[in-house]
C-alpha cells in the first residue's frame, strides 16, 4: 500500500474543504476502499475520514419521507423495526449484502458508492482496464471472462457491473441524495447519481471534487409496505447477486395500481425496469403477468458470452419476487 | 481397547489455540528479523526483458531488492514428480524465463512488512510476452509412461468390448472438474535465520523432514546443521507438503542481507507460488446386465499438468477398486498447459474421480430403473476387482445401510421432480466414499516416568487434525495414564522419523510407532523387574508378561502397575524408540521415508487391498424462481477400522463433507483464458460455503475390525469425507430437476437455461 496522509475533520465544512484537493478520497466505513488500497487499485495521497461526523449517523422514518444520514450503519438500519415495517425491501437489501462484520462498519453513503467487483479492475496485473487506467482498454471485452459483467448499461469501453444491493431499492422507489460540497448543498435524484460508463468509465458518479453525500431520503409510498428484495446468489450469504430484484406492489382491488422494480447483478449502474413496471400497472397480478414482466425487464439486455444466463435468471427472479409478494398479500 | 481410545476426547491444545497461546511457525520472531515480499509476474509465458528496482530501493525501509541477477547463493531442489522434494521442477528467478502467471520475479527485503510489500509493488518489470494456454486440452493429451514402465497407468482386465456388447444398459459420460486451491486459513510463510553455516527455518509444513533433507542437500550441509520447525499448522490440505520457491528464496534472501527474514505470502500470491488441484476430465463407460451386475467398466482420467512436470495423481487406481466387474479398462492421461505445477489437494486421487464414477453409477441406476443403493449392493465385492487380492476389510454396504436408516432413504419418492417443499424442488442423492489405507514406516520416542508422566516425540505434524491429541491418547491407553499426563512434541525435523502428513497416514503409521514404543517399555520394564529379587513380578519369565492399560501381568495372575515397577528402577524412568514397520513395507520404501520421501505401501499389498469405506446421502432443494441450490441435510456413514478419537474423527469427516458441498456447489478457481491468469485469487470471490450454507450434517462412525492394516487396526480418515459428496449432490439435483450436471461446480447459471 502506498503511504498516504490522513485527516479526520470534526465537521462537514472542514471535510468538504479538505476533500476537494486532487488525490484526495473520502473514507467512511472503508470496507471497499481499504481493500482497493491494499491491492494497489486506489493510491490516494490523502484520506479524509468523515466517520467522526456524528451528525450524519442519524436516520428517521417519518410520515411522508424516510431519511438516512450517510453514516448510518448498514447493520443498524437493516435491524430497525420501523424500517422493516415501512419498507421491508430496503432492510432486506442491507441484510443480504456483505457479511455481519462488514455491515457493522459499512455506511449507507459508502454502500451506494461502492466500486465494481470486476476482476480486471481489481487485479493491477491486467494492463487493460479503462476504469482503472483510462485508455488502456477492457480485458473483459478482449477475450475475458464475462459471467459477472453487466448486461445493461455497458459500453465498448467498460462492462463492469455495479455490485450493490441497497441501490436497487433506492432507484426503484425514487430516492434522492443530498450532497454537500465546497459550493454548498444540492439534492440529486438517485437515478442521476451514477453515470453509465460510456467513453469515460473512470467517471462513476456526478459528484464533484469535495462533494460528500450527507443524506439519502425516500418518499413513503404504498408500494413500499409490500416490498421484497429477492437475491439469487451462489451461496447463502456473503456473495454478490447473480441477479436480484427489489420489488414493491400496490394493489387496487384485483389490479396492480403501482409497482416498482429495481434490478441488481445485471447492470453497470443501479437499474430500474420501468418497462416491466408499465406492463403490470392496471393488470391483475398472476403468474402469467409476473413472468411477462420478468421477460420484458430483460428484453433490451445486451449479454456477453458469459453473462447470457442472467436474462433467464433475472426474469425468473423478477417473477418470483412478484409472486412472493402476491402470496404474502394472501393471494389478493 | 482402553478407555482413552474410541471415545470423544477434546483436543489437548484446544484452549491454547482458541486463546492464541499456541505458537505457529510465523509467530517466531528471531532477533533482528527483516521482512520479505514477493513481486510476481503479470504475464503467463515469456521472458523478463528488464527489471527496474530503483523505485523499490528508494522506498523508505527497503533494505534490498533481489532479482534473478542479484540474488546470491540461491539454491533449488528437484521437483516431487521428478523424484525430489520440491513442489515443482521449474524454479523462478534462476533466469529470465516466465512459465506461469504470478511467478516470482523479485524478492524485496525491508524493515517492515508494509515497506516490503510496497517495495514489491514498485518493482517495474518489462516482459516479452509469448502465447499461452491455461486450460488443459483432452485432444492434446498423452498416456503417462507409455511404452516404458506403465506402473498401472493403463490397465486392461477381461474383454471390455464384450462386456459393453452384451449389456442390458450402459452409460458413456464425460465429467470435468475445475482448478481448485487449498486456501488454508494460515498463510504460507517461511522464516530463515543463518548463523554461520547453521540454518533454522520456521515454516508451516506437512513434512519437516522433507524440508530439512532438501534444504541441507541443496546447500551441501549436513542435516544436523539445518533445523526445521513447524509446531502448529493452520491447515495444509496438501499445500504445505513440498519445498516451494518462496522457502528457498527466503533462505537465500536471509543469506543475502545477513539477517533473519520472514516472508508471509499474500493470499493472491498463494494461488500461484505453490500447488493446486489440477483441472480434470473423467470419461466413464459403464455397462450392466438386467440385474445391475456390471459387465464393463472403463475409466479414462485426463488431468492438467504444467509444461515442466508430470503430475501423477492416479485416480483410476482407486475407482477400479470399487465395484466387481469382469471387464475393466482404465487409463491415466495428462495434458500440459501454462501453469505452475499442481499437486495434492485433499483426496487428490479421489474427489474428482468419484464425482465422475458415482454420477455415472447413478445414471446407470436410473437407466436400469433400480434403486442406486441396490446397484452398489449387487456390485459390492470382497476381492479387489483387478488385483485379485481380498480386501483386508470392506464395509461399504454396512455404511450404506446405516446411512439409509439415519437419512430415511426409504421415504424417497423415486420419480424426478416428485418431491417439493413450497417453492423448492426436493431431491435425494447418494454416493460411495472411499480412501486407500496408505502405510509408511515411522519411529517415535516414548519416555515414561515413575511419577506417572510420559513424553512422546516424533517428527510428525498436527495439520489441524488433532494429531497431538491422538498420539497422547494412544500412549495413555497403553501406559495406563490420563491423556493429560502425556506430553507430545512434534513438528521438528530432528525428532524421530515420522512420515509426511499426507495420504491420511499419520494416525495409523505414526500412531502405530507410539503404540510399539509403549509395548517396548512394558517388555523392558518387565525384563528388569522380573530379574529383581523382590516385587510381584520377581522371577517371572519376562516374555510371558503383558502390558494392559498400564499394568504388567504375569501368566499366573501376578501384576504390578507400570509406574510402580518403574519406581523400582534406579533411573525412575525409561525411554525407548517405538518402531512401525508393516510387513508390506519393502526396504526401499523404508529407506525412502527415512530420506524424507513418501515410502508408502498400500493400498494393495501382495496379501490384501486396504481401503476405508463410506456412504453419503444428501437432500438438496432447488428454488423454482432463483434456481439457488441448497443442501438442508447431508448424512454420511463411514467404516475405517478402529476409531482413535470419536471427536476429532467426527470433525475430520464432517469437515470433509462440508468441503464436498463446496466442491459441488461453490468452489472453482476461475481463469482468464486470454491471458492465462487466475481471476478470483481471494477468498471473497473464490466461493466456499459460509455457515448459512451448512445445515444438518450427520456423521455415523461404524465399528470395524481390521487386524492386517496395523497393530492399532486404524485406517486413515482425514480425506474420506470429501470423496462422495459432490456426486451425491449432483445425483440429488438430478432427482429434483431432471438435469444431469457433468461439470463442477453446479451453479444456478447452469440450471436456468434448461
Amino acid at each position: 500500500m502506498k503511504n498516504f496522509s490522513y485527516s479526520s475533520p470534526g465537521n462537514l465544512g472542514d471535510a468538504t474543504e479538505a476533500a476537494k484537493a486532487d488525490g484526495t478520497l473520502i473514507i467512511a466505513g472503508g470496507t471497499t476502499m481499504v481493500d482497493l488500497m491494499k491491492i494497489g487499485v486506489l493510491e490516494p495521497e490523502t484520506l479524509v475520514d468523515i466517520s467522526g461526523i456524528g451528525s450524519l449517523e442519524s436516520y428517521e422514518v417519518g410520515s411522508d419521507r424516510m431519511r438516512f444520514g450517510a453514516l448510518a450503519k448498514m447493520a443498524t438500519v437493516a435491524d430497525d423495526q420501523a424500517v422493516i415495517d415501512a419498507f421491508p425491501a430496503l432492510s432486506e437489501t442491507l441484510w443480504k449484502a456483505a457479511s455481519p462484520q462488514l455491515r457493522n462498519v459499512a455506511t449507507l453513503g459508502g454502500n451506494i458508492l461502492q466500486r465494481t467487483r470486476c476482476p480486471y479492475f481489481r487485479d493491477t496485473a491486467y494492463a487493460q482496464c479503462n476504469k482503472r487506467d483510462p485508455g488502456s482498454g477492457c480485458a473483459a471485452l478482449d477475450g475475458g471472462e464475462t459471467a459477472h459483467h453487466a448486461i445493461f448499461g455497458g459500453s465498448d469501453a467498460c462492462v463492469a457491473m455495479y455490485p450493490g444491493d441497497l441501490a436497487q431499492a433506492l432507484v426503484a422507489f425514487d430516492a434522492k441524495v443530498v450532497v454537500q460540497g465546497p459550493g454548498g448543498t444540492r439534492t440529486i435524484p438517485f437515478n442521476e447519481l451514477h453515470v453509465r460508463p460510456g467513453d469515460n468509465p473512470e467517471v462513476e458518479t456526478v459528484l464533484k471534487p469535495g462533494e460528500i453525500v450527507t443524506e439519502i431520503s425516500l418518499p413513503i409510498i404504498p408500494a413500499m409496505a409490500n416490498s421484497i428484495y429477492l437475491k439469487a446468489r451462489d451461496r447463502e450469504s456473503y456473495a454478490f447477486a447473480s441477479a436480484s430484484a427489489a420489488v414493491g406492489v400496490e394493489m387496487e382491488g384485483e389490479t396492480v395500481r403501482d409497482v416498482r422494480v429495481g434490478l441488481g447483478g445485471v447492470a453497470s449502474v443501479p437499474w430500474r425496469a420501468t418497462a416491466a413496471e408499465d406492463s403490470l400497472r392496471g393488470q391483475p397480478l398472476t403468474e402469467e403477468t409476473a413472468r411477462e414482466a420478468g421477460r420484458i425487464a430483460f428484453e433490451e439486455a445486451e449479454p456477453l458470452d458469459g453473462s447470457a444466463y442472467k436474462i433467464a435468471l433475472g426474469a425468473d427472479v423478477v417473477a418470483g419476487a412478484l409472486m412472493t409478494l402476491k402470496s404474502r398479500m394472501g393471494g389478493k | 481397547m482402553a478407555t482413552t481410545l474410541n471415545t470423544r476426547v477434546t483436543r489437548t491444545d484446544a484452549r491454547r489455540k482458541v486463546t492464541g497461546a499456541a505458537t505457529y511457525a510465523a509467530d517466531e520472531i528471531p532477533a533482528g528479523m527483516l521482512h520479505g515480499a514477493l513481486a510476481c509476474s503479470a504475464i503467463a509465458v515469456g521472458t523478463v526483458s528488464s527489471i527496474d528496482t530503483s523505485a523499490a530501493e528508494a522506498e523508505p525501509g527497503v533494505v534490498a531488492v533481489f532479482t534473478h541477477e542479484t540474488l546470491p547463493d540461491y539454491k533449488t531442489v528437484k521437483g516431487f514428480y521428478a523424484g525430489g522434494p520440491g513442489s515443482a521442477s521449474f524454479w523462478p528467478m534462476e533466469g529470465t524465463e516466465i512459465k506461469y502467471a504470478g511467478q516470482p520475479v523479485a524478492y524485496v527485503v525491508a524493515e517492515t512488512a508494509a515497506a516490503a510489500r510496497r517495495g514489491a509493488d514498485l518493482v517495474r518489470v518489462e516482459y516479452q510476452e509469448a502465447d499461452s494456454r491455461i486450460h488443459m486440452s483432452p485432444e492434446d493429451s498423452f498416456v503417462i509412461g507409455a511404452g516404458e514402465d506403465s506402473d498401472g497407468m493403463v490397465l486392461t482386465k477381461g474383454d471390455l468390448q464384450a462386456g459393453l456388447d452384451g449389456a442390458a444398459q450402459s452409460v458413456d459420460m464425460t465429467f470435468t472438474t475445475p482448478f481448485q486451491h487449498h486456501n488454508p486459513m494460515e498463510m504460507f510463510s517461511a522464516t530463515a535465520e543463518w548463523r554461520g553455516d547453521r540454518l533454522t527455518v520456521w515454516m508451516p509444513s506437512q513434512s519437516v523432514r522433507t524440508l530439512r533433507a532438501g534444504i541441507a542437500g541443496a546447500y551441501g550441509l549436513p542435516e544436523t546443521s539445518v533445523r526445521v520447525i513447524s509446531p502448529f499448522v493452520g491447515g495444509a490440505f496438501g499445500a504445505k507438503a513440498g519445498i516451494t520457491p518462496y522457502t528457498m528464496l527466503t533462505i537465500a534472501a536471509a543469506k543475502g542481507v545477513g539477517a533473519p527474514v520472514r516472508l508471509i505470502v499474500t493470499r493472491p500470491q498463494m494461488y500461484t507460488v505453490a500447488t493446486f488441484r489440477p483441472e480434470t476430465e473423467q470419461k466413464f463407460r459403464l455397462a450392466a446386465d438386467a440385474d445391475g451386475k456390471l459387465t464393463a467398466f472403463e475409466h479414462i482420467e485426463t488431468s492438467q499438468t504444467s509444461q515442466f512436470d508430470s503430475v501423477v495423481n492416479p485416480g483410476t487406481h482407486i475407482t477400479r477398486a470399487m465395484y466387481g466387474c469382469p471387464n475393466i479398462r482404465t487409463e491415466q492421461r495428462l495434458s500440459r498447459s501454462d501453469t505452475n505445477t499442481g499437486g495434492f489437494m485433499r483426496a487428490p486421487n479421489e474427489m474428482q474421480t468419484f464425482w465422475g464414477l458415482e454420477s455415472a453409477m447413478d445414471e446407470l441406476a436410473w437407466k436400469l430403473n433400480m434403486d442406486p443403493v441396490e446397484l452398489r449392493r449387487v456390485n459390492d465385492t470382497k476381492k479387489h476387482p483387478t488385483e485379485g487380492v481380498p480386501f483386508s476389510s470392506r464395509s461399504l454396504m454396512e455404511s450404506y445401510d446405516a446411512v439409509s436408516e439415519s437419512f430415511g432413504w426409504a421415504d424417497r419418492s423415486p420419480e424426478i421432480g416428485s418431491m417439493t417443499d413450497g417453492d423448492w424442488l426436493v431431491g435425494y442423492g447418494c454416493a460411495t466414499a472411499t480412501y486407500p489405507t496408505n502405510i509408511l514406516a515411522s519411529n517415535a520416542r516414548v519416555r515414561m516416568q515413575a511419577s506417572g508422566g510420559a513424553y512422546v516425540a516424533l517428527a510428525a505434524h498436527d495439520v489441524g487434525t488433532g494429531t497431538y491429541t491422538i498420539m497422547a491418547q494412544i500412549a495413555a491407553a497403553r501406559l495406563g495414564l490420563p491423556v493429560e499426563a502425556v506430553d507430545v512434541v512434534m513438528g521438528e525435523a530432528s525428532f524421530p522419523v515420522a512420515p509426511i502428513s499426507g495420504g491420511s497416514t499419520t494416525a495409523a503409521s505414526a500412531g502405530s510407532a507410539v503404540h510399539d514404543g509403549c509395548l517396548k517399555i512394558g517388555r523392558q520394564v518387565a525384563s528388569r523387574v522380573s530379574a529383581m529379587s523382590d516385587g510381584p513380578l520377581a522371577g517371572v519369565d519376562p516374555s510371558t508378561v503383558t502390558l494392559e492399560d498400564g499394568t504388567l501381568r504375569g501368566p499366573d495372575g501376578q501384576s504390578q502397575s507400570l509406574a510402580e515397577a518403574l519406581s523400582m528402577l534406579p533411573e525412575g524412568e525409561i525411554e525407548v524408540i517405538g518402531e512401525f514397520r508393516h510387513p508390506a513395507l519393502t526396504d526401499q520404501l523404508v529407506a525412502a521415508t527415512f530420506k524424507g520421501g513418501y515410502g508408502s505401501a498400500g493400498p494393495v499389498t501382495p496379501e490384501f487391498a486396504m481401503f476405508a469405506f463410506g456412504a453419503e446421502m444428501v437432500e438438496v432443494h432447488v428454488n423454482r424462481w432463483t434456481h439457488e441450490i441448497r443442501v438442508p441435510r447431508i448424512h454420511g456413514a463411514f467404516t475405517a477400522g478402529t476409531w482413535l478419537n470419536r471427536k476429532t474423527s467426527h470433525s475430520q469427516l464432517l469437515g470433509g463433507m462440508v468441503w464436498g458441498i463446496s466442491s459441488a456447489l461453490h468452489e472453482a478457481t476461475e481463469v482468464d483464458k486470454a491471458r492465462s491468469r487466475f481471476l478470483n485469487a481471494n477468498i471473497a470471490e473464490y466461493l466456499i460455503p459460509v455457515n448459512a450454507d451448512i445445515r444438518e450434517v450427520r456423521v455415523e462412525m461404524l465399528e470395524e475390525q481390521d487386524d492386517y492394516v496395523n497393530p492399532l487396526g486404524v485406517k486413515g480418515i482425514g480425506e474420506m469425507g470429501i470423496v462422495g459428496t459432490a456426486a451425491a449432490i449432483g445425483n440429488a439435483v438430478y432427482h429434483a430437476t431432471g438435469q444431469r450436471f457433468t461439470s463442477l461446480p453446479i451453479r444456478m447459471s447452469g440450471l436456468v437455461s434448461s
